[in-house]
């Protein structure tokens, strides 16, 4: 970008040479604070791991889905790493930096998306196939469906049962009420957000900080409760400020 | 929970007066070799080093017990549950029922924890020895976007703004009536939303401000911007860069170029 347009220069909003606009950089930097200061004041110590219990994620996915995935990956990520860092456990900063970062990076790149005719085709698809591999590995694994002799009834069982399943996800996302548009992309924007999420956290732990399989472990179900809580508060903050706060997310 | 806001130590130790790029790269080569190094007495050493650079960068006692308290605690933890999930090699020191501990596990779990400490150790040295607009300014003079850099600055500057925002609307509600700690964490958590909703308010009042400002002082205007403080690289800066460099390279050639076990 060349330095110095005029017509950029007369609107009060616009991004100036190279850089992001300022309303940009201070959204960013307001935001990275404020996840810091959540997850530094409402930090609970957890024992069994001496890990912390924290409403963080709630301002993870708030930050996702209010502006964007951008600034869910950057002010998610760096924001909680920060308060990692100032509470004393900076060991963990590298895995928060990237497990909050990718939670929201996907939970904002999910949410915030206008979906077409083709969303609730593609849920629908992926409700089916995920019936489908679910149902046949539980018979596979309970003896009930034979490798070598597929029983005829189940075999078709199956497959009618995905797209049983996937019609009725269909016509639910379809056919379905506002209500019910609007918030499936964000919630599965969080449901695999915190997925991520507690994934990374899991494999960091386990792999990179080398702190061994059990405590690894332990920490999973703490995670959940995170997201699950932090995913809730988030998803209705941003759902409340954008509504009463529609300016909020111009310009950026 | 109480912490620090800036755990920035004043002083005017060697360490201090490093050019903060220097002492970036140096802290990620240690944080490298202690990944690099796998024997246990190689990696005592290291942890020994490192200890010696923090007792010289003469940090106060309160923050260096509050940073590295819980890595204590956590590297203990690291010791202790390793053999029990990871049950290799042999002598069995003992068993019981499922239970086996053997001592390489041990040997394994502590280097481990010994590496866990080396790595937070050295960078809590460099967040001790160096103030946070320094460690932003190297950053952005590394490479990083100068805006992020302002993001960034902006954010370390807002962090205990809004940690007393959040205290005092915390009062607030309380002097409404309103219980933060009591209930189970679900009900915590849902009473939670009456602090986080005008704290989120008074953020976004800030950012308006904020960007209002940023305007004023003509951000962004020119892309070659000047700096008040420039960062200059002194003689000692370019020895302690070779000493970290020399401290990284020669144990990596050793391990990788000589295949010599360390």
């Amino acid at each position: 970008m060349k330095d110095g347009q005029p017509e950029q220069r007369n609107d009060r909003l616009a991004k100036p040479a190279g850089f992001v606009s300022p309303k940009t950089v201070a959204i960013y930097g307001v935001l990275i604070a404020l996840t810091a200061a959540v997850t530094y004041s409402s930090a609970a110590p957890f024992s069994p791991t001496k890990g912390y219990f924290n409403l963080g994620d709630s301002m993870v996915f708030f930050s996702a889905l209010a502006f964007g995935w951008r600034a869910g990956a950057i002010c998610g990520g760096v924001g909680s790493a920060l308060a990692d860092i100032l509470l004393g456990f900076g060991v963990f900063a590298p895995v928060t930096l990237t497990a909050k970062g990718v939670e929201g990076l996907v939970a904002g790149g999910i949410g915030t998306r206008k979906y077409g005719r083709v969303f609730p085709i593609v849920l629908a698809a992926v409700a089916g196939v995920f019936v489908l591999v679910v149902t046949s590995i539980l018979m596979y694994d309970s003896g009930l469906l034979d490798a070598d002799e597929p029983m005829p009834l189940i075999v078709v069982l199956i497959p009618l049962l995905a797209i049983i399943v996937a019609a009725a996800v269909y016509l639910v996302f379809s056919r379905g009420s506002e209500r019910v548009r609007t918030w499936t992309p964000i919630a599965l924007g969080v449901a695999l957000g915190g997925t991520c999420m507690i994934t990374i956290y899991f494999l960091g732990e386990w792999l990179l900080l080398d702190v061994g399989l059990g405590k690894a472990i332990l920490e999973i179900p703490i995670n959940i409760a995170q997201a699950v809580i932090g995913g809730t508060i988030g998803s209705f903050l941003s759902h409340r400020v954008k509504k009463y706060y529609p300016s909020l997310s111009r310009g950026m | 929970m109480t912490g620090f806001m800036d755990f920035y130590t004043p002083g005017s130790t060697f360490l201090h007066r490093m050019d903060p790029r220097v002492k970036i790269l140096a802290v990620v080569l240690l944080s490298l070799l202690a990944f690099i190094l796998s024997q246990l007495l190689y990696l005592l050493v290291l942890f020994a080093f490192i200890f010696l650079l923090l007792y010289l960068a003469r940090v106060s006692f309160g923050k260096a017990v509050f940073a590295l308290k819980f890595l204590f605690r956590f590297m203990a933890l690291v010791v202790v549950l390793w053999p029990l999930f990871d049950p290799v090699g042999t002598p069995v020191l003992f068993e019981l029922g499922i239970l086996k501990v053997t001592l390489p596990a041990i040997e394994r779990g502590v280097a481990a924890a010994l590496r866990i400490g080396c790595l937070a150790t050295v960078w809590y040295i460099l967040m001790f020895t160096t103030q946070q607009r320094d460690l932003v300014h190297a950053l952005v003079r590394m490479g990083l976007r100068f805006d992020f850099g302002l993001a960034l600055a902006i954010a370390l500057r807002f962090i205990p703004t809004f940690s007393y925002t959040i205290e005092a609307i915390k009062d607030a509600q309380r002097a409404r009536g309103m219980e933060l700690e009591k209930g189970g964490l679900l009900r915590r958590s849902r009473n939670y939303v009456a602090v986080l909703l005008p704290a989120i308010v008074s953020a976004i009042r800030t950012a308006d401000t904020l960007s209002l400002t940023l305007q004023s002082r003509a951000y962004g205007a020119r892309r070659d911007r000047t700096y008040l403080r420039e960062l200059r690289m002194r003689r000692s800066d370019f020895v302690a860069l070779s000493v970290a460099v020399a401290l990284f390279v020669l144990p990596a050639v050793a391990k990788y170029i000589l295949a010599v076990t360390i």
